[in-house]
């Protein structure tokens, strides 16, 4: 089935959020429409999709500052992750990614109750709402790329392991689906809604690397992962 | 609160785009996209070039009569142009690639937006 643009004409208040039209519509109009959403508040990340052809969260978007000229706010869902149904992606793929570095870390001094017994669970400030992989011009052709989001989990998991195995996570990274596959355009720092920077993530990782690579060719004992330390951006 | 209203048209896409078409898809998106595209593209003229070049190289060992007309028409003003954008992709692939080492290695992240 091909692709196919519909559209609604809504009159809105400007305090409206891009999420409020899209509940209008799904009342009013089409009670078909999919999107996903949770908490409206930008804590869950699942309203992510791209606006006017940037990627952001439907929730805290207003009408008032995305719209054109003309009034007419694009709405797509995000790109590189397949499609279920209108709005609404497939995560898996993302997620698997993610999984595959461990789910670093937040901190146990952050978990309300009981911390679990794997100690950390997931990157801190990353919402996993996936904008940054819609993003990536190289994460959004290559399916094999670990993507922004993944990469950023490495560099944290490498700054501070807390016992994890953070060589493994760099094996990882040092790949050509890894972090040598970015093309620095820095389109994941400028869309992540929540300020984690995962395009100078990439970079560190990437000196991390060479520098472990330099010191192996010297034939010196290259530092303990994580003990070279750079202002973290996560 | 404001009780102004305005009409908004709302258009949602229902299947995504055509991954080839993403890399030159600049809607939306910021300098360093721009930068990517450039690269890309650039890139793809120069490796074309190469062959064009190896090409005119290759008129030698069919004569060199034929190089010479070759020459003649390298020094005609279209051509002259084409070399100096030529030499402003060359530039701009290099130093382009030149900013990809120093982010790689910490520098200039700060001010990388």
């Amino acid at each position: 089935m091909g692709s196919w643009y519909q559209t609604f004409t809504l009159t809105v208040s400007p305090q409206a959020t891009v999420l409020d039209l899209l509940e209008i519509i799904r009342v009013d109009h089409d009670p078909d429409l999919t999107y996903r959403h949770s908490c409206h508040h930008a804590c869950c990340g699942q309203c992510a999709v791209r606006i006017n052809g940037v990627e952001r969260l439907a929730c805290v978007t207003h009408v008032a500052e995305v719209h054109k000229k003309n009034g007419e706010v694009l709405i797509e869902p995000l790109r590189g992750l397949p499609i279920v149904s209108d709005l609404v992606v497939e995560m898996t793929p993302f997620n698997m990614k993610l999984a595959m570095v461990g789910l670093p870390s937040l901190r146990t001094s952050e978990l309300s109750g009981e911390p679990p017994s794997g100690g950390a669970v997931r990157l801190e400030s990353c919402l996993e709402c996936g904008a940054c992989v819609s993003a990536c011009p190289v994460a959004v052709t290559d399916p094999h790329y670990l993507g922004p989001a993944a990469l950023a989990a490495i560099y944290r998991l490498v700054e501070e392991p807390r016992g994890q195995d953070e060589v493994a996570a760099l094996a990882l990274a040092d790949t050509q689906h890894g972090c040598w596959r970015c093309h620095t355009a820095f389109e994941c720092s400028e869309v992540c809604p929540n300020g984690v920077d995962p395009g100078a993530a990439i970079m560190r990782l990437r000196r991390q690397l060479l520098l472990r690579r330099v010191l192996r060719f010297l034939r010196l004992e290259g530092p303990p992962a994580g003990q070279t330390r750079f202002r973290s951006g996560t | 609160m404001t009780t102004q209203t305005e009409p908004v048209s709302l258009s949602l896409l229902q299947k995504g785009k055509k991954a080839g078409r993403v890399w030159f898809d600049a809607r939306g998106r910021h300098l360093g996209t721009w930068a990517f595209i450039f690269n890309r593209l650039s890139g793809l003229l120069l490796a074309a070039y190469l062959f064009v070049h190896l090409a005119v190289i290759s008129l030698l060992v069919w004569s060199p009569d034929a190089y010479n007309r070759f020459i003649r028409l390298a020094e005609s003003p279209p051509v002259l142009l084409f070399d100096i954008a030529l030499a402003g992709m060359l530039l701009y692939h290099s130093l382009n690639g030149l900013r990809i080492i120093l982010l790689s290695l910490g520098v200039g992240l700060a001010c990388k937006r």
